[in-house]
């Protein structure tokens, strides 16, 4: 019970989100997902171990983060929980003090002394606060009570409902859900998503790449368009044919397909080819890749060993890409003299003779390439998403009651009092009751004027 | 050309500063009219100057206009003058006023006019002092090509005006002095408390639904409907710093002050938003 009393707090919801919002600008202050080697360089050794142990590098997945978000929900559930028996009871009037004595929770409270009898000022008084748009009821006994709007005090629950749903729905996302990058040739069909972890997930169905165009607007690389023609095909049959582009997706069977990047390929292992040109026998050997051909007019054969479209040297001077594009494309060949490989070399695209070896005697240069194009998709797998929406729904309605629909309620009691009566009025109004009470306090200006003439 | 009115909608709103000025000085509600009107004059300016601009930039690619009604209404969605810090600096100014003046007709505000014109005034004029601002007129990159992104724009920037109209308040409420009646010419403390909270709601209702539009937006076009990028991180701080505030209404010993200086840092985290994260933080928002 203590626990739960501690979990109704306000004062405690306030801290808990302002301590979000703190801890989230830390997310924004380092870099996520910063690759460990980069981490080192930035900070050290050791600091970056600290940071490391404190979750600063995936700040919003770390342990700590994903408590506080615990804590609010269970905040928001106790809270809110626990107020729903007394919403109930403050819009269907239940409970609230002795007889006839004004209900509880109404702050304006106001009492007259009337000339007029109970009989007319009681009809009277329910037609001007039927006027301010109150729905009026009479309860005998010469009470009154009106209100309008009741459905405003369920405005915050739904929100609380709201993010708690969509907090949900993040959660299901997270366990269940998947994300990842499908690279397709043109005419192309696969089923195997990369996801960032590195694992790979098999779709129970294929994707096939019919055709795909990037456009741009006239006359500038200004990009306007990336467009992939997509089909689904399930059990060797065509099942939906789509045209995709960046935000317009495939939608089959709960996975989407993102227009994500495009790019040209290079000759990939065990397949394509490249052109070699060699100084100064002025000879061009078109090589596919493994193959070993003769350099001409000498006794030297060249072989193609391995092609990287996006060529860099990591810190232990191992050379991989850095993208799949073809930015810094290099052929790795290994040149034999008399039958027996003497050295390997890089052979760069974009920068001819780098690396050209005196002993040697020959300068390559990479003069052509196999170039195809592919399509980069983006596959989401997510069943959490819908959920999501529908707290989103909740979120924005409870707002909207919350904020537009002031639950108004007027309670008025009028007591025989010789030839005239003594009038009680309370009257309160959810959110920003200051203009509800000033028409409550003209209108009982008007009443009391009436009852003078008369 | 689009450019030409919205200068002189400035000019406007400077005038309007100096009419407000005379309002707050001589305590005569005659002038804090003249000022609403002369700062709807502004507005109509500002609007024709954007409608303007939004004509030209559907021009622009008259050639893929599609066919059919629903077609039309998207494409002229699509291409809304929304999409750089240029345009969405003019409309925010917009919104300003726009929000201002509506809410002066509920809850009369004129007493704030003179410090909500000249912001109106200096968010415009700051499109041609901040850096790597151009005003060229540009065909929309594939990622932009979204009427959920107008929408979100749309509703983000009417909070963050709401939130505006809410900073300048709580300035003022924290300035004046411990005495809750209002003195002559003055607004009273109970009074720029309301306001305050009156203005926080409407801009926590837009930042909501400009959030909740935004990520519906990132989840057709980046495949995440949430992806903890600075910019939407950002706009989720700012959103968690007025839940804050709604709540320390709630609790009677933090409402007036608590609520004030929330309203002054969530503006703060706003201006983050818009701008820091631009400049200093790197994103996949970093075209807007
Ligand atoms: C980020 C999460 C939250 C959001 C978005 C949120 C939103 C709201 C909103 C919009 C209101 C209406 C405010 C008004 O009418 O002025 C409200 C009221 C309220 N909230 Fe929250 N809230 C959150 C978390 C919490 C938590 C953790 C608690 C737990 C104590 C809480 C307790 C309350 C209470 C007691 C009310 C007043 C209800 C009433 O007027 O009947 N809220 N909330």
């Amino acid at each position: 019970m203590r626990v739960l009393s501690f979990f109704k707090s306000v004062k405690l919801a306030i801290a808990l989100i302002l301590v979000l919002a703190a801890s989230s600008v830390i997310g924004t202050l380092f870099p996520q997902d910063l690759p460990p080697h980069r981490g080192v360089l930035e900070y050290g050794e050791s600091g970056y171990r600290v940071l490391e142990f404190l979750g600063v590098f995936d700040l919003y997945h770390s342990g700590w983060f994903r408590l506080l978000v615990v804590l609010l929900a269970v905040n928001i559930l106790v809270c809110s929980t626990s107020r729903l028996r007394r919403t109930y009871r403050l819009v269907m009037w239940k409970g609230g003090t002795g007889h006839g004595e004004a209900p509880a929770g109404l702050p304006l409270r106001r009492t007259r002394e009337m000339d007029e009898s109970p009989d007319v000022l009681l009809p009277r008084l329910g037609e001007r606060v039927r006027r301010l748009g109150l729905r009026v009821r009479f309860e005998g006994e010469g009470t009154l009570r009106a209100d309008r709007g009741g459905i405003g005090r369920w405005g915050p629950g739904l929100s609380h409902l709201g993010f708690l749903v969509i907090i949900s729905g993040m959660v299901i996302g997270s366990i269940t859900g998947f994300r990842g990058n499908l690279d397709l040739l043109e005419g192309e069909t696969d089923n195997r998503v990369y996801l960032r972890s590195g694992e790979i997930v098999d779709l129970p169905f294929e994707i096939r790449c019919d055709s795909f165009e990037a456009t741009f607007y006239e006359g500038t690389a200004r990009p306007k368009e990336y467009a992939s023609r997509l089909a689904v095909v399930e059990g060797g049959e065509e099942r939906l044919e789509k045209r995709i582009e960046v935000n317009d997706p495939l939608k089959y069977r709960g996975y989407w397909f993102y227009q994500s990047t495009y790019g040209t390929l290079g000759p990939a292992p065990g397949e394509g080819w490249i052109d070699l040109a060699v100084q100064p026998e002025d000879v061009l050997i078109h090589l596919e890749m493994g193959e070993r051909k003769p350099i001409e007019g000498t006794a030297d054969e060249v072989e193609l060993l391995r092609f990287e479209p996006d060529f860099v040297m990591d810190e232990n001077r191992e050379v991989t890409s850095r993208s799949e594009q073809i930015r810094n494309p290099a052929a790795q060949i290994r040149v034999y003299r008399e039958g027996k490989p003497v050295f390997r070399q890089w052979v760069f695209g974009q920068f001819p003779d780098v690396h050209p070896r005196a002993e040697i005697a020959h300068v390559f240069s990479l003069t052509g390439y196999e170039t195809r194009e592919f399509t980069g998709l983006q596959v989401a797998y997510d069943p959490g998403v819908p959920v999501v929406w529908v707290g989103c729904g909740f979120l924005i309605l409870g707002l909207f009651l919350s904020f537009t629909v002031p639950h108004r309620r007027f309670w008025a009691r009028v007591e025989r009092r010789g030839g005239g009566a003594t009038l009680r009025v309370a009257a309160g109004s959810r959110g920003g009751g200051r203009f509800f009470e000033e028409s409550i306090d003209s209108l009982l200006e008007e009443l009391s004027k009436e009852d003078a003439r008369s | 050309m689009s450019a030409t009115p919205v200068w002189i909608a400035v000019m406007l709103y400077m005038v309007a500063t100096a009419v407000y000025l005379a309002r707050l000085f001589s305590g005569r509600e005659r002038w804090g009219r003249a000022g609403c009107w002369i700062l709807a004059a502004g507005l109509g300016l500002h609007t024709v100057g954007i409608l303007l601009r939004w004509v030209e930039k559907c021009r622009l690619v008259e050639a893929d206009r599609p066919a059919g009604w629903l077609g039309q209404i998207t494409f002229v969605m699509e291409n809304a003058p929304l999409a750089n810090l240029y345009e969405s600096m003019v409309f925010f100014s917009w919104s300003i006023v726009l929000v201002f003046l509506l809410l002066d007709r509920k809850y009369g505000l004129d007493m704030l006019g003179a410090a909500v014109s000249p912001l109106a005034a200096v968010v415009v004029a700051l499109v041609s002092v901040l850096p790597g601002v151009s005003g060229e007129i540009e065909p929309h990159i594939p990622a932009l090509q979204s009427y959920w992104l107008t929408i979100h724009v749309v509703t983000c920037f009417l909070a963050y005006a709401a939130f505006a109209i809410s900073f300048v308040t709580s300035i003022i409420y924290l300035s004046s002095g411990a005495d809750r009646k209002a003195e002559q010419g003055k607004m009273s403390k109970t009074t720029l408390e309301e306001i305050n909270y009156n203005t926080a709601t409407v801009g926590f209702l837009m930042l909501t639904i400009g959030i909740v539009t935004g990520a519906v937006w990132a989840n057709y076009a980046w495949g995440s409907y949430w992806s903890w990028d600075n910019k939407e991180t950002w706009s989720l701080i700012t959103w968690f710093i007025y839940a804050a505030l709604l709540h320390a209404r709630l609790v009677a010993s933090l409402k007036g002050k608590w609520m004030a200086i929330l309203s002054i840092v969530g503006f703060g985290a706003v201006l983050f938003t818009f701008f820091g994260v631009n400049y200093l933080l790197p994103g996949l928002h970093s075209y807007l």
